[in-house]
């Protein structure tokens, strides 16, 4: 399979009054034409930090990005002149985003800002433009094009203005699609509706998507690979079946032990201790140490773990403590087992 | 019948719609009943304030079949929020209120009147026929000056609607230079932040800390009075609210969602200033230009009253005051009227801009 997006060693930095924040901080990742990466980690990890910095709309000043390259079908993104990256955005690659309330401008009609989007990237009549917007609409199931097309946002619950927003973002058919945790204002119903949506446009259009999520439950119905990031860099890496089945990292393992499972008996929920560090000052060493139940008070706080690298293995992890077995990476969680 | 606007509503039982276009018409109606030989002259001695007033008429005959033909094919009932935009909605809260209802009829009236001067003044504004039987009337109708005579015998009624002319014009041209200035660097400074908001604010300090009359008589005392140069000065020392404001209302908008939304979508900068932005500000600017309005014809009024605005014998509401000042005790109407024009224009400006503000801003409203 062909990388539709390559991204290496990306740094993006935010440098405030209180010190330079390492947000993302050399995160490299690749993600193949049609597939669906999904990236997890609690709130300020840098997984929004690393979509946006694909799109390169990191806010800046405060925002840079240091180093790294980010190809896009074999087209460097970092350092393409302003205007071409204008047209690649909304166009080639877009992003859509949590709160499907503030990202409708509000005082125009839904349909307008549609067509603001055909219009921004084809020369095509304003007829036309109408067409493929009510189609569009159309599309992302609906129920009432027309009176979408004229309604103002504050017309439109929340799970029809995240459509309109998947409609403003799909209607140039762009190959890869970021959404930034696009259901997470959202109830439950509606959001298994909109994550059918996105798949089901994903396939028809055959779109990459790239998922940044924190609800491992989305990831695991949606995602074909999975990127686990914690303070600012990639934790573990690898197909959702296996980090599933056998988490390597122990901050992956503390994840999903910490959710609720409906076929066990409630007993209290586990969590992760602590909090994730501010990106101000990340601990030295291995960043989870201070957090993790199998910190040696040694290497741990001392030196930063490497993946574990092995072109056979498409599953890895950063842990001084994985160590092989057969073919296999075991975590230390699993050597805490073995040895009980 | 149903060539006449409003009737054919009427007879549909939608009264007030009916009548609201009945009541656009009876102005051009009225005139031209009336003042059909003074509205003849535009062509025969075509003048600027002629066309004007002949414009207007027509204009007012234009809205009347406009909003007789919208009226019609619009929907009967307009409980349907469908398509309305927040705009319209607040414009509807406007309208619901009673206080902004009479605002609004007193500034369309007095802008009207200052339309249609040269058509509905009884007399010449500065013409001085028969100074010495004329001087110091009183107000009466068997003199036919309705409101008197001022010292040089001039009709005071007339002097103070061709004064409206001047005074309303003077506060409007004046209070849009400054919201567009304010506006422009208010967005600018907002949106692109770092040294040029730094540059733009200082500068609204700086503005901000000279007394504007100061400034204003500084200016006018070296280029001397005149409307151009009062229109010109008022408007270049209003602008620093605005762009305060402005600046304010940017800096929340940006970062609303939409607006990453819209780059998102790669949509370019000025487009982004003037489509996303721009609209998002527009209702806190119209309430404060309409609050502003009443405030820049007080100062206007002041000026003219101290002689350093508009010149005698062009009538302004100021100096028609000041005229009268010497005779405040023996010849009380010359000053007073004017007085009163002033007090009922500024005040309806307030109502109106209050329930503009109510209706569009909920978060400054005081109760």
């Amino acid at each position: 399979m062909d990388a539709l997006l390559t991204v290496n060693d990306l740094k993006t930095y935010f440098f405030t009054d209180r010190g330079q924040a390492r947000a993302v901080d050399g995160v490299s990742f690749q993600v193949d034409k049609g597939e669906t990466l999904g990236i997890v980690g609690e709130s300020g990890c840098g997984k929004s930090v690393t979509g946006l910095s694909i799109m390169r709309l990191i806010q800046q000043p405060p925002g840079r990005i240091l180093s790294g390259s980010i190809r896009f079908r074999a087209r460097e993104l970092l350092t393409l002149p302003g205007p071409e990256m204008r047209n690649i955005r909304g166009n080639d690659i877009s992003m859509i985003f949590q709160e499907p309330l503030t990202s409708l401008n509000p005082v125009f009609p839904c349909g307008s800002q549609i067509e603001e989007a055909i219009r921004g990237h084809e020369h095509v009549s304003k007829s036309q433009a109408r067409q493929r917007t009510l189609g569009m609409l159309d599309m992302t199931g609906i129920p009432n094009p027309e009176y979408c097309y004229r309604a103002y946002p504050h017309h439109l619950s929340g799970g029809m203005r995240q459509r309109v927003m998947i409609a403003m973002a799909l209607v140039c058919r762009p190959e890869l699609l970021i959404a930034d945790e696009p259901t997470t204002a959202l109830d439950v119903t509606v959001q298994a509706q909109i994550l059918r949506l996105i798949r089901n446009l994903q396939a028809q259009f055959g779109m990459t998507v790239i998922l940044i999520s924190h609800d491992l439950g989305v990831i695991a119905e949606m995602a074909d690979h999975l990127l686990v990031m914690y303070a600012g860099k990639i934790v573990e890496f690898g197909s959702v079946k296996e980090v599933f089945a056998n988490p390597l990292h122990p901050y992956t393992q503390g994840l999903l032990q910490s959710v609720p499972k409906l076929h066990q008996p409630a007993e209290k929920l586990a969590g992760i201790p602590g909090a994730v560090p501010s990106a101000e000052n990340f601990p030295a060493g291995c960043r989870f140490h201070p957090r993790c139940p199998f910190n040696d008070g040694e290497i741990c706080g001392r030196e930063e773990p490497a993946f574990h690298e092995n072109s056979t293995w498409n599953h890895t992890a950063r842990c001084h403590y994985i160590t092989t077995e057969g073919d296999q990476l075991v975590s230390p969680h699993g050597l805490e087992k073995r040895s009980t | 019948m149903y060539v006449i606007p409003g009737v054919a509503l009427l007879l549909r039982r939608r009264y007030r719609a009916g009548l609201v276009c009945l009541f656009f018409l009876t102005i051009p109606v009225l005139i031209i009943l009336f003042r059909h030989q003074q509205l003849l002259a535009v062509f025969t001695s075509p003048s600027l304030e002629l066309g004007v007033s002949a414009g207007y008429v027509i204009l007012l005959f234009a809205v009347a079949y406009g909003m007789n033909a919208s009226y019609l094919s619009g929907p009967a009932s307009t409980s349907d929020d469908v398509g309305l935009s927040e705009w319209r909605l607040g414009l509807r809260r406007v309208i619901r209120n009673h206080r902004a209802k009479i605002g609004l009829f007193i500034l369309f009236a007095l802008y009207s009147i200052a339309l249609l001067a040269p058509l509905i003044a009884p007399y010449d504004p500065t013409a001085q026929t028969n100074v010495l039987q004329a001087r110091f009337l009183p107000p009466s109708l068997e003199t036919g000056y309705l409101l008197g005579t001022d010292g040089f015998g001039r009709d005071l009624l007339s002097r103070i609607i061709y004064g409206a002319r001047i005074s309303l014009s003077i506060g409007f041209v004046a209070v849009m230079i400054a919201a567009l200035i304010g506006t422009l660097l208010g967005i600018l400074a907002g949106y692109f932040g770092g040294w040029i908001d730094t540059i733009i604010m200082r500068v609204v300090d700086l503005m901000l800390g000279f007394p504007r009359l100061f400034l204003i008589l500084i200016v006018i005392a070296f280029v001397g009075p005149s409307i151009f140069w009062v229109i010109i000065v008022l408007g270049f020392t209003g602008w620093m609210g605005v762009a305060r404001l402005v600046r304010g209302e940017v800096l929340s908008l940006k970062e609303r969602e939409f607006i990453l939304a819209a780059k998102a979508l790669g949509v370019n900068t000025p487009r982004i200033l003037i489509r996303h932005l721009l609209p998002n500000t527009l209702a806190p600017i119209i309430v404060f230009v309409t609050l502003t309005i009443g405030n820049v014809i007080l100062i206007e009024a002041g000026l003219s009253f101290l002689g350093l605005g508009v010149q005698p014998p062009t009538p302004s509401w100021g100096n028609i005051i000041d005229l009268g000042r010497e005779n405040l005790l023996d010849a009380w109407w010359i000053s007073t009227f004017p007085g009163l024009a002033i007090v009922i224009t500024v005040l309806s400006f307030n109502v109106v801009g209050d329930a503009l503000r109510d209706a569009f801003d909920p978060k400054l409203r005081e109760d």
